[in-house]
């Protein structure tokens, strides 16, 4: 029997997972990383295609072909508030289709969303194919428990795009329940899901009995996520530095590089540890000598 | 086990289990018939279901089996990659201190002698695969760039690299 490819298919970064000896076990892509940008972009010189981690490095170059955060957008009507919102907040033009739903151009060629999400699901495919050695024909997406029967749909419709039978959408708190092995629980129980993604924050409420979920209830913040965290390091870095020697690192290009990388590590360590540090010799230097920043945040 | 008597009008006893629950000498002929036909029917199905269980547990272990061979041959192939990822950005935080050790002028044969420890390590990178990647003023390729800001310049057309902030990054 083929295996079906679990997809979390995110608004920052996607994920595949497959069950190996009855254990759902992550599929790493062609970059050998767990998770995949849901980013698409084009060249516009040479009209060649960019998925995933390649499209992300471009692309601040070349802002108004990489589209990025499509997930906010799917299965939605232009005059949706979201959609209105999204426009004030992404690089790229979001405009309006023939069917009134909101489409979005790269390279002056309108695409609808499912159509963009399905490169990220195409480039996913490919990938676990080739890790895994053998052709992959079927798909469970999760989606976030908010969307309804649209983004449901237009989610369906990018796996088959990308060529793939989507057997089932589930909900994303449903499918992290199903991950932590709640439904062998043996009794029932109300449990509550925090989804903390790269940029949206989802809390749901499930219900549980029978092996069977009910999600009750869902909220979040729509704009915040780990690249959020990051920022926050970042600035509090720069700010604490400023504080201590007078010297904006926020100017020098390498510096505000290397601050970032480690913002974004020492978050990532303290999702497992109390406490981290982060120690950056020779940061940057001025006539009194190297200046260090060691914090512990 | 419970036995009842042959009344001559049936066959002699049937296959029953140790509990006698599945005693059908009570039953018609016709009845037994029907009764055997559904169990062996449902033998046959549990038989398929059994072996198609089996087939791709048998399948799922030629993939496994071919996985960790694959995971073998690259763990040896790429041992090194993950410590050298760690070390990169200890090799650049040595350039910027040797840097800056010319800067402030430093003495001459103590930065000589760190200069050809550098040496060594960037030659034992060398020999491990770690080459830099050249990249100030060729076309900017996200396959092997990444992208901090776009400048302005007359020096490089439009999508060159302008400057390189920074060499030693992590690949992964």
């Amino acid at each position: 029997m083929a295996k079906v490819l679990g997809i979390d298919l995110g608004t920052t970064n996607s994920v595949a997972a497959v069950i190996q000896g009855g254990e759902p076990t992550i599929v790493e892509n062609a970059e050998g990383a767990r998770l995949t940008p849901s980013i698409v972009a084009v060249n516009p010189r040479s009209g060649e295609r960019y998925v995933g981690q390649v499209a992300k490095r471009q692309a601040v170059t070349n802002p108004e072909n990489t589209l990025f955060s499509v997930k906010r957008l799917m299965g939605r009507k232009f005059q949706d508030q979201e959609v209105q919102n999204a426009i004030n907040k992404l690089p790229y033009k979001i405009v309006s289709g023939q069917d009134q739903n909101a489409h979005v151009e790269m390279a002056g060629q309108s695409f609808p969303p499912p159509q963009i999400s399905s490169f990220v699901l195409q480039k996913i495919k490919q990938d676990a194919e080739a890790k895994l050695g053998e052709k992959i024909s079927q798909a469970v997406i999760t989606v976030p428990a908010y969307f309804n029967d649209s983004q449901r749909q237009a989610t369906k419709d990018a796996g088959t795009i990308a060529g793939m039978e989507v057997l089932r959408i589930i909900n994303e708190p449903t499918a992290s329940s199903l991950a932590y092995g709640l439904d062998k629980a043996k009794t029932d129980a109300t449990v509550a899901v925090f989804d903390l993604g790269g940029g949206t924050f989802d809390i749901s409420i499930l219900q549980m009995g029978d092996g069977v979920f009910e999600v009750k209830s869902t909220n979040g913040d729509t704009y915040l996520g780990g690249d959020d965290f990051d920022q926050r390091i970042l600035d509090w870095l720069i700010q604490d530095f400023r504080q201590e020697t007078g010297i904006d690192l926020s100017n020098d290009r390498m510096a505000l590089q290397r601050l970032r990388d480690a913002a974004e590590r020492s978050k990532v360590e303290l999702s497992a540890v109390l406490e981290t540090e982060i120690n950056l010799p020779f940061i940057t230097a001025d006539s009194s000598g190297p200046q260090p920043p060691r914090q512990k945040p | 086990m419970t036995t009842e008597p042959n009344n001559g009008n049936q066959p002699d006893a049937l296959p029953f289990s140790e509990d006698g629950n599945d005693y059908l000498g009570h039953l018609s002929v016709e009845e037994q018939v029907t009764v055997l036909q559904d169990r062996l029917q449902q033998s046959q199905l549990e038989a398929g279901q059994n072996l198609e269980a089996a087939q791709r547990a048998q399948a799922e272990m030629v993939n496994f089996r071919r996985r960790s061979d694959e995971e073998r041959i690259n763990l040896g192939k790429y041992a090194n990659e993950r410590l050298i990822n760690k070390l990169l950005p200890v090799i650049e935080e040595m350039d910027l201190a040797l840097g800056h050790a010319e800067n402030v002028g430093a003495n001459d044969s103590w930065l000589e002698g760190v200069k050809l420890i550098q040496r060594k390590l960037d030659n034992l990178l060398q020999s491990e695969g770690v080459t830099e990647i050249e990249a100030l003023g060729t076309e900017f390729n996200p396959m092997e760039h990444e992208a901090l800001g776009a400048v302005a310049t007359a020096e490089h057309p439009s999508g060159y690299v302008a400057e390189v902030v920074r060499v030693r990054v992590p690949v992964a």
